[in-house]
């Protein structure tokens, strides 16, 4: 007899982490509390480093920062880009550009691009 | 006549005009401008044809020995900044749009914040060129793609009986414009990744589909060990092609006997369609 697990939505950030064995994979694991609204769905966000192990060796060390989904919800297509559009300094630097003269628009809008896609 | 967006991005295909669709050439004759980065030896004068105001872009964003993000990022804001002053304008782009193509990205999210509207016209990408030329039916064994450096970057596992096609090995880990040959050293990282799925004399095909109407395309022949070899060659329009292994046995025999039984196409079909 089986017991049925929560369903699980793993999203995986790796680093390259160059080693004396050449680039490696490295991961660091942060579990958060569960979602208290009784979903079973979460995302995992995994980010690598490498550790120094007590023997002096290099060791891969896993983590992940477990952020709730809301039932029956599923990523975005694109949910792997890091899209910045929805914050504040996103909106100031759109802003800026609806403001600015012709002559300085280009350069107000290198910046939004900046902070679109540091 | 449809309402244009703010902002449309076409693909010019390979080889324009030839690869040129009737969609996208219907636009471009109705934007206010057409920004272009295609280098192809008869774009230029295509576009003459079907616009009165055509902007290069390519000269002005590359500039050797500096990061390509930053070429991606002018672009984008040469474009924006005209969807703003005198839209619609349409950028054009060699291949297909969203197909190793940066700048359709910056100007979608940027656009987004800007209340511009924007659409992606498909075009032949090398993608295509490459399985036309090659006979490569992704229905048969399954296709992987793959960009050579961030191969090297996420040591991206490799299916050995898949066939699998690797971008950009002419610019090879560096992120940096340039216009000069490679060295052979350029390719023993590269290299060494791929032994690890390959064997060393396993073949490989470079191909690179010429923007040129009615050209051959350049296709060199190697092993996977003499890859270095070719190193002054492989340039940055060039894609490698690994031929699979081995063909991938059944390994779900029940589904395999139940693709030809009629009862199981009544089981997952509706005979009631509404």
């Amino acid at each position: 007899m089986s017991r049925k697990l929560p369903e699980i939505e793993v999203w995986l950030r790796l680093e390259p982490v160059p080693t004396p064995e050449g680039l490696q994979h490295a991961v660091s694991l942060h579990a958060t509390e569960p979602p208290a609204d009784g979903t079973m769905r979460y995302r995992v966000r995994v980010s690598p480093s490498v550790v120094e192990l007590p023997d002096g060796r290099q060791g891969l060390n896993y983590g992940a920062a477990i952020a709730p989904v809301r039932s029956g919800s599923s990523p975005a297509p694109d949910a792997f880009r890091s899209r910045r559009t929805d914050t504040p300094e996103a909106r100031a630097a759109a802003d800026a550009v609806l403001g600015a003269a012709p002559e300085e628009r280009y350069d107000r809008l290198i910046e939004l691009i900046g902070v679109l896609a540091p | 006549m449809s309402e244009l967006a703010d902002i449309t991005v076409v693909g010019l295909g390979i080889r324009c005009p030839d690869h040129v669709t009737r969609e996208t050439e219907r636009v471009l004759g109705q934007v206010s401008e057409v920004l272009y980065v295609d280098v192809g030896p008869d774009t230029r004068a295509w576009l003459d044809t079907v616009n009165d105001r055509i902007t290069p872009l390519f000269d002005e964003a590359y500039e050797q020995d500096t990061s390509r993000l930053r070429a991606y990022h002018h672009i984008a804001a040469r474009v924006l900044d005209a969807a703003l002053d005198h839209g619609p304008v349409a950028l054009a782009v060699q291949g297909h749009p969203t197909v190793f193509v940066n700048a359709p990205f910056l100007i979608r999210d940027a656009a987004e914040l800007l209340g511009l509207t924007m659409q992606v016209l498909p075009g032949i990408s090398s993608t295509a060129c490459l399985l036309a030329e090659l006979m490569i039916d992704p229905g048969v064994h399954g296709i992987a793609m793959y960009e050579a450096t961030d191969l090297l970057l996420r040591r991206r596992p490799l299916a050995s009986d898949v066939p699998t096609l690797i971008w950009q090995v002419g610019s090879l880990e560096t992120q940096l414009h340039t216009t000069r040959p490679s060295r052979p050293e350029r390719f023993h990282r590269f290299v060494a990744a791929l032994e690890e799925h390959y064997p060393s004399d396993h073949p490989v095909v470079a191909l690179f589909s010429s923007p040129r109407s009615g050209a051959n395309s350049e296709r060199l022949d190697a092993t996977i060990a003499e890859l270095p070899q070719l190193a002054s060659e492989l340039h940055v329009g060039f894609t490698l092609y690994l031929p699979p292994t081995h063909r991938r046995p059944v390994w779900d025999t029940e589904l395999w006997e139940q693709m030809s039984s009629v009862d199981h196409l009544n089981r997952i079909t509706d005979p009631d369609p509404v």
